[in-house]
């Protein structure tokens, strides 16, 4: 590791233990008090973590590392996170596929244009006609796909879960509709193991990465619709008598604001109007289904009755119902899904979590 | 400052409970979540490092105790300094139950890392791990996979210098690279987690 500055040196002492018990307590203090520090802390850990992985560590340092890491669960955890990391960013680097159509990063614009250039006329041609396939193939696309969303919104309107199309992959299935920012990576609905992917015939080696980009676009293309779908998943399982109010546990950054951890995050645009929420439950239902849509106060805003049962599109036993967006704002939301034993008690099968965010509408400029 | 006194393991952190404790990092909840987590991520990295062999379980009963605190009516002026009082407090009652002296990091015995044998469910996490971060990486904006792509692969020569002619290239420092690959990388921990939750979730019901 090359530490230049005398704080990161400071962080490699404390972690490999060197520090004496005075300064550690002061070290401690120090990132307590300052997120930058703490920050440049984790950093630097990583990056021990990295070296170690690599086989770089030596001598003392290589046994003080593991006195601290190789003692815990968690550590060992951290340490096979690094390899996994240096697998996966190696066979990346290699992947030919891994780089998105016409996204050249500014580190490659260089390297692409001497290759076009530095060759005969023939491959500047090809490459251009290449060019024009594709973008006739994706204006092909985009056409059908707008189509079809039509026709599903339609569908969805009327309480029909559209069926997806197996070779559509823009399809809503299990995506959590959210406009992703620039740096953050998609929240993933599902990724397929490997095993079920090698049972339906596809690369084990590789989840569906073909996704990850139309899942992008679904994503923040979904959440600009006047209609978006949400699958939800439950967090407890079914339960005799009603839950008392969701309190915070210990495995959660906690209930009440968007920071949840674990909660399905949907953004809502100014132009999104109707929501489709799927809840996907586990046993068979026999009285008459409702759902309700509660605010962290407890403040019911929606409730349906006499749902229609179904299946997902996974195969998974569903009830889906639409309500407009309207009765949401920036909050968390318990979703309930319950039933009614044979002298009408209400029973709660399960419950589900939601936190939705809103994006102000694009300001418009005005005449001068 | 009063640093509180030993508690027993009983109370249970309420919702009233844990709004207050938020309120008392920022009145914005938002802010006050994510500083929060950060708290959090802090009292992780604090029993690690002291040897906790149950650090998670311990960062708990240090939230628990805060906002114990905090519901009673103690004022409390800087948080995070209170926390670390109580955290250190709470790691110390823990050395003492265990039956050793509070040990020093510099004078920490050498651990002997159990051989396990990976079973079936083990086996079945790993896999579902490696997928998500495959997945994962490949839902980054193409920007930030290439930089931490480049950050982390294996390759010949120097890592060091590379990752340097990587910070030239994307004019910073070396340091603000390694700062830049963190983050991306916290992102990335986030995804794979979530993934990893929502596919077991998905697996134990296929069961």
């Amino acid at each position: 590791m090359d530490l230049n500055s005398d704080y990161e040196v400071q962080c490699e002492k404390y972690l490999l233990g060197e520090l004496s018990e005075p300064d550690s307590q002061q070290f401690e203090a120090a990132y307590f008090a300052d997120d930058s520090r703490f920050e440049r802390f984790v950093a630097v850990k990583e990056d021990l973590l990295d070296a170690y992985a690599r086989g770089l560590l030596t001598g003392e340092k290589r046994q003080q590392f593991e006195k601290r890491f190789l003692a815990s669960a968690a550590g060992r955890q951290e340490i096979e996170d690094a390899r996994q990391l240096i697998q996966f960013t190696t066979a990346a680097s290699h992947d030919p596929g891994a780089q998105t159509v016409g996204a050249v990063l500014p580190s490659e614009r260089h390297s692409l244009w001497s290759w076009l250039t530095g060759r005969s006329v023939l491959i500047p041609a090809g490459a251009l006609a290449t060019l024009f396939v594709l973008a006739f193939v994706s204006w092909m696309l985009l056409r059908n796909r707008t189509n079809t969303n039509q026709k599903d919104n339609a569908q969805a309107n009327q309480g029909v879960v559209p069926s997806p199309r197996k070779d559509d992959l823009t399809a809503p299935r299990t995506v959590t509709a959210q406009a992703t920012p620039e740096d953050s990576p998609v929240q993933r609905g599902r990724v397929e193991s490997p095993s079920s992917l090698a049972s339906r015939g596809q690369n084990t080696k590789r989840s569906p990465r073909v996704n990850s980009g139309d899942s992008e676009k679904l994503a923040s293309r979904t959440a600009d619709e006047e209609s978006v779908a949400l699958v939800l998943y439950p967090y407890t399982s079914r339960s005799i008598t009603p839950l008392p109010t969701p309190t915070p546990s210990t495995n959660q950054s906690g209930l009440g604001f968007s920071a949840l951890t674990s909660a399905p995050r949907l953004t809502l645009h100014s132009r999104t109007q109707s929501v489709q929420l799927s809840l996907i439950y586990r046993y068979a239902l026999e009285g008459p289904v409702e759902a309700s849509v509660s605010d962290m106060n407890g403040k019911e805003i929606l409730r349906r009755r006499n749902l229609n049962t179904g299946q997902s599109s996974e195969g998974k036993q569903s009830v889906t119902f639409a309500f407009p967006t309207s009765l949401l704002k920036r909050n968390d939301y318990i979703v309930r899904l319950s039933t009614r034993t044979k002298d009408g008690t209400p029973e709660t099968i399960a419950e589900y979590s939601l936190s939705v965010e809103r994006k102000p509408p694009p300001r418009t400029r005005s005449k001068p | 400052m009063n640093v509180p006194t030993p508690l027993k393991r009983e109370w249970i952190l309420t919702s009233d409970a844990f709004d207050r404790l938020l309120s008392a990092f920022d009145s914005d909840r938002d802010t006050a979540g994510q500083k929060y987590e950060i708290l959090r991520r802090k009292l992780a990295e604090f029993f690690a490092a002291r040897g906790s062999s149950a650090a998670l379980d311990d960062v708990d009963e240090t939230i628990n105790r805060v906002a114990r605190r905090l519901v009673e009516g103690e004022e409390i002026q800087d948080i995070n300094a209170y926390f670390y009082a109580v955290a250190r407090l709470v790691w110390l009652e823990e050395t003492r139950t265990r039956g050793r002296e509070a040990t020093p990091l510099e004078l920490a015995p050498t651990p002997i890392a159990p051989e396990s044998a990976a079973s079936e469910d083990q086996r079945r996490t790993r896999e579902l791990r490696l997928s998500c971060l495959d997945s994962c990486l490949y839902g980054l904006s193409p920007a930030n996979r290439q930089l931490i792509v480049e950050y982390y692969r294996e390759e010949k020569g120097n890592k060091i210098e590379l990752r340097k002619q990587q910070a030239a290239r994307l004019n910073t420092t070396l340091n603000g690279l390694r700062l830049r690959a963190s983050r991306i990388r916290s992102e990335l921990s986030k995804c794979v987690h979530l993934c990893v939750e929502r596919n077991q979730n998905d697996m134990d019901r296929a069961i």
